[in-house]
């Protein structure tokens, strides 16, 4: 009996306080921020609410948030039509700060409620950061936060970034579930490899290979369209693949799902064309060693449909020429990318990744950054690409 | 004396299987990559085949006195005095234990999910929970374990499966890093690191003699070992091939991140990460309960009280009162690390020594009875 009265005790005593109502934030009272831009601060007056000696790469930054209004965000397709146009579900606020952080604090003073980054989808940066200062300063914020995701998206913007979170698409009503529907779906159809946040940390910290992240323009406003991938050397961009070196990369990197259309010339007409889609892809890549000096072998095989062809010549008795010609262009496609990559000296291949997996003996020699980059800006590389065309659609000719 | 046979040998296994699986689940992966680079899965199987070896000699020492708890033939082996010193021991070891995880489980707390939560609370909740279950006797004990153990796997297994999407093999290379590139004291202490994690198996010493057939003890004992252990082995492969042996050095909770890299695809549930904690939350009970009932009972045994349930609630202020003293979450690790390390020579050791000391005993009592028969047929 003591003991059911002492336990009746201790329970009146401690449950009313585990009864976890600290952490109790009501949707409404979260200021939900869906999509941050990251801008340099250009001659303007930059805020500095965290104290004089907040300090980092960049003279400071503009951050421009997009917060949700709860009740706005159509939920799902039932809800779709309520409220009328006109009311934004979104809402853009931007502060700037000297730091990341600092300009957070500088945003959280604004807004009423308490920022919530739990839903954080996309975070854009303005290529003159990128480029300049680098986004090393930028990324510790994310990686310390709870919040974050992992699988949210880190984009290099052309241009402003801010314009990107004004920007109103008329597809879709929250704009940043725009633009990661953008991403997400070009992923799925093969225009992208899946560079999301958490890649691009786990790349960026590997010795040997070098980040790659998407790459976006917002044009007249309105329209976000992807530029390609922007290469990243020691936390600086360095570069940008078009999407066609993109569908290059891919194809070298084993990325199964294609999805570019390329065209070559027919061939015996050089006039005209056909546009191969990709389809299938498989690819190995092989280090060679030969006591001397490591040399690079890729393997690449694509499987193509045929899409659109111009002229009259009927495509049936073309197709070895033009799969022929396909896996040379291709081909040469590839080591194109890797001259102007090696004229970076951004090993986005994970080359350096593969040595000092499979030899670790030699990596021991290399073992770090500074020197693969010196060693990859002069490694031979050979591709060899089989394209075999599959199907030509429901024409017979 | 006599106890009640209550215990199943499967009862034996998922429990073992369930109080190794512990907070350590989140951190050991950057603990031991740090040390040993892609050598560090290796490690992980290193150590459970060392947990291995350790459950053994306490099976062989469970079944020569199968009527005995792992405290009371210690008694008749070493004496009483010296027994209640190393029980002692045990006793504070597993006391430190409990609060260095509950402290870690409220920093993981704290720091992820509810942040505005004071950590003593969170501490609080969960050493509420243990020293009440605690007070449950050995059958029930092991039912609670046994009880929780689809609910400590299945979650992980569900991250690991998830994230093998994002997985890199190369990540994983070079496969056979111990054997050529890590300094060999680095091996070591990683393997020692991750055995540390194991040492909740010492339960089976308080078990074994409550079982209905200690003799399927060996079995139950390595099966459970080897449960966590693959469990380990799974989540340091699979966190390893997903973020490489560099960036594992950054992340505080590589296992955490794993399960927010992970995504149900074409899913309502984004996020995966609020889920996983949410049962790992079990796990950690789980753990915590095993280390504190370990204490308490060794206590109970060196003060000869005649129920452990007594000092149940006095164990509370002590683990909370522990839980506070690390600074700060480096100083958590650090501790935990060293005390881990230093558990190692009793957990392991004292068994081993109790067991070579039945050892000489035995065969001083089977040199002593031979002549006798020598005697008697000449």
């Amino acid at each position: 009996m003591k003991a059911v009265w002492w336990l009746a005790l201790t329970m009146t005593f401690t449950f009313p306080l585990l009864t976890g109502c600290w952490d109790r934030l009501e949707i409404e009272d979260r200021g939900t921020i869906l999509g941050l831009a990251v801008d340099p601060v250009l001659g303007e007056h930059i805020s500095n609410l965290s104290g004089p000696a907040a300090k980092s790469d960049a003279r400071g930054y503009k951050l421009t948030a997009q917060v949700a209004i709860p009740g706005r965000i159509p939920l799902g397709p039932g809800e779709g039509g309520t409220g009328s146009p006109s009311e934004k579900p979104v809402w853009v606020v931007s502060a700037t700060g000297k730091t990341i952080q600092d300009a957070m604090n500088g945003l959280q003073q604004q807004l009423a409620d308490k920022v919530f980054l739990g839903h954080l989808r996309v975070i854009l940066v303005n290529q003159q950061l990128a480029n300049t200062v680098g986004i090393v300063d930028i990324q510790d914020f994310l990686r310390r936060n709870a919040e974050i995701r992992r699988l949210a998206w880190l984009v290099v913007s052309k241009g402003a970034a801010d314009k990107a979170m004004e920007a109103a698409p008329k597809l879709e009503r929250v704009p940043t579930l725009y633009l990661v529907g953008t991403l997400d779906h070009a992923v799925q159809m093969g225009k992208m490899p899946n560079l999301f946040l958490g890649n691009y940390w786990s790349v960026y910290s590997a010795k040997g290979q070098e980040p790659l992240l998407p790459y976006v323009s917002v044009r007249d406003g309105d329209v976000i369209r992807i530029e390609g991938l922007a290469a990243f050397r020691g936390g600086h961009m360095v570069g940008a693949l078009d999407p066609l070196e993109t569908a290059s990369y891919m194809e070298m990197t084993d990325q199964r799902r294609a999805g570019y259309g390329i065209a070559y010339p027919m061939p015996g007409d050089p006039e005209h064309s056909v546009i191969l889609r990709g389809t299938n892809r498989r690819s190995r890549t092989r280090v060679h060693h030969d006591g001397q000096r490591l040399s690079v072998d890729v393997y690449s095989r694509i499987e193509v449909n045929i899409e659109e062809k111009t002229g009259t010549r009927p495509v049936d008795t073309a197709i070895p020429q033009i799969a022929d010609e396909a896996s040379q262009a291709a081909a040469q496609g590839q080591l194109e990318l890797v001259k102007k990559t090696q004229g970076w000296k951004a090993d986005i291949f994970g080359i350096g990744e593969y040595v000092r997996g499979r030899d670790p003996e030699l990596w021991k020699t290399i073992s770090t950054r500074e020197k693969w980059e010196e060693i990859y800006a002069t490694l031979p590389f050979r591709t060899h690409v089989k394209v075999y065309i599959r199907r030509s659609g429901m024409s017979a000719r | 004396m006599n106890k009640p046979k209550s215990v199943t040998s499967l009862q034996l296994t998922f429990s073992i299987g369930t109080s190794i699986i512990g907070v350590g689940i989140l951190a050991f992966p950057r603990i031991t990559i740090s040390l040993a680079d892609t050598g560090a899965p290796m490690t992980a199987v290193f150590a459970v085949l060392c947990a291995m070896l350790g459950g053994l000699v306490l099976v062989h020492l469970g079944l020569a006195y199968q009527d005995e708890t792992l405290f009371e033939y210690a008694d008749h082996l070493v004496g009483r005095i010296l027994g209640g010193v190393f029980l002692f021991a045990i006793g504070v070891y597993f006391l430190e234990l409990s609060a260095l995880a509950t402290r870690e489980f409220g920093e993981v707390v704290v720091t992820s999910v509810l942040q505005r939560t004071p950590i003593p609370v969170t501490v609080l909740v969960i050493v509420l929970l243990v020293v009440v279950a605690s007070r449950n006797d050995v059958a029930k004990f092991t039912r609670i374990l046994t009880f929780y153990m689809p609910i400590v796997y299945f979650p992980a297994l569900v991250i690991v499966a998830l994230s093998l999407k994002n997985a890199k093999v190369a990540n994983l290379m070079p496969l056979l890093a111990t054997f050529h590139d890590v300094p060999f004291q680095n091996t070591v202490l990683s393997t020692g690191i991750v055995t540390a994690l194991f040492q909740n198996f010492m339960i089976a010493g308080i078990v074994i003699p409550f079982m209905y057939q200690p003799q399927r003890a060996k079995k139950s004992v390595l099966v459970g070992i080897g449960l966590g252990g693959a469990l380990y082995v799974l989540l340091i492969y699979s966190a390893l091939s997903v973020f490489g042996t560099e960036e594992m050095k950054n992340l505080l909770w590589p296992t955490l991140e794993l399960a927010k890299t992970a995504a149900m695809p074409t899913f309502f549930l984004e996020r995966l990460d609020p889920i996983f904690l949410a049962v790992w939350v079990t796990a950690v009970f789980c753990a915590i309960y095993a280390a504190y009932y370990l204490s308490i009972q060794a206590f109970s045994h060196v003060l000869r009280f005649q129920d452990h349930r007594a000092l149940c609630f006095m164990g509370m202020p002590l683990v909370f009162t522990l839980a506070r003293l690390p600074s700060n979450i480096v100083d958590l690790y650090t501790v935990t690390k060293m005390w881990g390390l230093i558990g190692l020579t009793l957990t392991f050791g004292y068994p081993l020594l109790l067991f070579l000391i039945h050892l000489v005993k035995s065969r001083h009592v089977a040199a002593k009875k031979r002549p006798r028969r020598v005697g008697t047929t000449s």
